[in-house]
């Protein structure tokens, strides 16, 4: 027994097994490329503004740098700039004309289009020979806005605040502007005094 | 809804919501895998892929690419699991003026006209570029406070080639000569801004037929093919209102024939201009708390009458600086004319109650200078100098005085005082008979003048007594230390 035991064949060894069929992957269509760079003519491009941002107002010739960090557009009608938070902004016009009536009235139209409200014009109008500060050598013109200045707060989506209005003409072109910054976002006012320091013609 | 947010686009868009849907497709919030950015994505028919319209209208969005305020395209291709064509676009900001006026109802005049003319900048814009948009409707027009863009640029275009079942053209929002295939031109432009602006201000479009329940194509096209009747008349039709005012802005924009129409957008925006200027048109902007209410009298009468010893009168006249106050119409001569004429009345009463008191006191003390000067009595003419008698005997009496002695004094003292123009020396004077009048002065204080009446050989005591003159009135302090102005430059 232990003989035929001994004498038993061997079992056939197990057959190797074969690879795997390789895997044919179909080739992947080239993504699309991606979106050029924003033009930054809307806020929701998300544009950032750094210090060598240069942005334009109107089509003539102007510019200035936005507060760093803000989101700024050059959109059709005006040049905007919002606070990380959305408590402050900026916008930006060129002027048909640097005649008191005609900034004022370019002044009211900024800022309705960034929604303030409460600019009391008859106040403004009165105040307008007397600007407050002025920039670029006395060609830009500023006057602040405020509960103090005019009996009752301005306010912008429902936020009492501070409004600032712009007018003037540098070299030639003029321009207007409105500036708010709600209660609690005063620190934003320097940011936006600065970056009208900025306002010139640019080459 | 074909697609479902979620569904990847070209391996890369993911749709995250529905956005709209209308005859040339649908339109969803997409995000890009590969930026985070957030587009929108509008599919269209399949049937429309590859077509030469479809290239045409790429073309055109490409070419509109760089006006402002049009709703970039930044990307097209084919959606794999339906074959739609679709572009990617910048999403706009705000809501469509659709969609704005279907949750706050008609918008105020002012509002409408403004929003109007963004769109109508935008528009111009394009046709600067050679671009008619030819399909402007209320859904693609957006707005966001007063910024307005405009999208679906060359849609137009593809919905003529391939006209979807509800016809070639938004009915409604599109001039007439455009279903009849007219080449574009801005004056179709013109003719659908002004249908905006009547939606803007009544929520609806001006034509009858599209007001009914049951939409009648036959009734549709005879109106687009009359003459509309004053639109300030339509919109009362429709229960809705526009200020007649408006009325030639939108018989010109909304006529039949593209050559009776505005032949330019800015000629269009130039005539609203000119109406909405016109009194009661409502052109105060938004934000603008009233209008300026008429101004009363000018104040500016006052100062004719102000004398240097007035400071009151001299402080400014003008609102002051934080005054809310309404501006002065422009001054007429009228009040000018009255104030000279009460200067006069009052220099001839100054001049009577001198009089008078020069001859009925005997002397008086003023302590105002409010006369003008011109209204100061003259000094009495000097007396006939005194007949000089040579001394006689030591036995004759003494001659009798010729003069008298006047002595002043003043409270508080004077720095100096004067009889007849000429400086007193010493506080005392001889003064020949007949009347004088004397002024003690000091300074910041208001002269004392002393009129009085001597007899010869009478010596007299005069008191002066000064008054001290108020501080001038120091102009109105620069309120500094604001928000934004921090210092008084």
């Amino acid at each position: 027994m232990l003989v035929a035991a001994c004498s038993k064949p061997k079992p056939p060894e197990a057959p190797t097994p074969e690879p795997p069929p390789a895997v044919t992957e179909e080739p992947k269509p080239p993504p699309p490329p991606p979106p050029p760079p924003p033009k930054c003519e809307a806020l929701s491009e998300g544009c950032r503004a750094t210090a060598d941002t240069k942005v334009k107002v109107g089509d003539k010739g102007l510019a200035f740098t936005p507060p760093a960090g803000w989101t700024y557009a050059r959109e059709a009608t005006r040049t905007v700039a919002v606070s990380s938070s959305g408590d402050a902004v900026m916008a930006l016009i060129a002027g048909d004309s640097d005649k008191s009536d005609a900034e004022q009235a370019a002044v009211t139209t900024v800022a309705a289009s960034l929604e303030v409200v409460g600019i009391k014009a008859p106040s403004l109008k009165a105040r307008w020979k007397r600007p407050d500060q002025t920039l670029a050598d006395g060609k830009l013109r500023l006057w602040e806005i405020s509960k103090q200045k005019q009996g009752a707060a301005p306010k912008r989506k429902e936020k009492s605040g501070t409004a600032l209005a712009v007018a003037g003409a540098l070299s030639g072109s003029p321009v207007v502007g409105v500036c708010f910054v709600a209660d609690g976002a005063e620190a934003d006012a320097a940011a936006i005094v600065e970056a009208l320091g900025t306002l010139k013609a640019s080459p | 809804m074909r697609l479902a947010s979620g569904l990847v686009v070209a391996g890369r868009y993911e749709l995250t919501a529905p956005i709209g849907e209308g005859p040339m497709g649908e339109v969803h919030r997409a995000r890009d895998r590969a930026s985070g950015a957030e587009y929108a994505l509008k599919l269209f028919r399949a049937e429309l892929s590859g077509t030469s319209a479809w290239n045409a209208y790429l073309h055109e969005a490409q070419r509109a690419a760089d006006v402002p305020g049009v709703l970039r395209v930044w990307d097209a291709g084919v959606e794999a699991s339906t074959g739609a064509p679709f572009v990617l676009s910048a999403l706009a900001e705000g809501r469509s003026l659709g969609a704005e006026l279907s949750t706050t109802g008609p918008l105020a005049q002012d509002r409408a006209v403004a929003v109007l003319k963004g769109a109508a900048a935008v528009v111009s814009g394009l046709h600067g570029a050679s671009i008619v948009h030819r399909g402007l409707v209320p859904s693609n027009v957006f707005v966001s406070g007063l910024t307005v863009s405009v999208s679906d640029v060359g849609v137009a275009a593809l919905r003529a080639a391939a006209p979807p079942p509800s016809g070639p053209i938004a009915y409604g929002w599109a001039p007439v000569e455009l279903a009849g295939g007219a080449a574009p031109a801005p004056t179709m432009d013109v003719w659908s801004l002004g249908a905006l602006l009547f939606f803007a201000l009544t929520g609806r479009s001006p034509f009858v037929s599209l007001a009914t329940p049951t939409f009648d194509a036959a009734r549709l096209w005879t109106e687009m093919n009359t003459e509309l009747p004053p639109l300030s008349a339509r919109a009362r039709e429709l229960g809705a209102q526009t200020p007649p005012q408006l009325d030639p802005f939108f018989a010109r924009a909304l006529a039949i024939s593209p050559g009776a129409r505005f032949s330019t957008v800015a000629e269009a925006v130039d005539a609203l201009a000119k109406l909405t200027a016109r009194k009661g048109t409502g052109t105060v902007m938004l934000g603008v708390v009233g209008a300026a209410p008429a101004a009363a009298v000018p104040v500016a009468a006052a100062p004719v009458l102000a004398t240097p010893a007035s400071p009151a009168a001299a402080a400014p006249t003008g609102p002051s600086y934080d005054d809310d106050v309404a501006p002065p119409k422009k001054k007429s001569a009228l009040p000018v004319v009255l104030g000279l004429g009460a200067v006069a009345l009052v220099g001839l009463a100054v001049v009577a109650a001198l009089y008078w008191r020069g001859r009925g006191e005997e002397s008086s003390v003023s302590a105002t200078s409010a006369a003008p000067a011109s209204a100061e009595p003259a000094p009495s003419a000097a007396p006939p100098p005194s007949t000089v008698t040579p001394p006689a005997a030591s036995s004759a009496p003494p001659p009798a005085a010729t003069t008298s002695r006047v002595t002043f004094t003043c409270t508080p003292e004077c720095d100096e005082v004067a009889c007849d123009g000429k400086p007193v020396e010493g506080g005392n004077v001889e003064l020949a008979p007949g009347k004088h009048r004397c002024v003690g002065k000091r300074a910041g204080h208001l002269p004392a003048t002393d009129s009085f009446v001597t007899k010869a050989g009478e010596d007299l005591a005069r008191a002066l007594t000064l008054t001290k003159a108020a501080a001038p009135t120091a102009p109105p302090a620069k309120k500094c230390g604001g928000v934004f102005i921090k210092d008084c430059k």
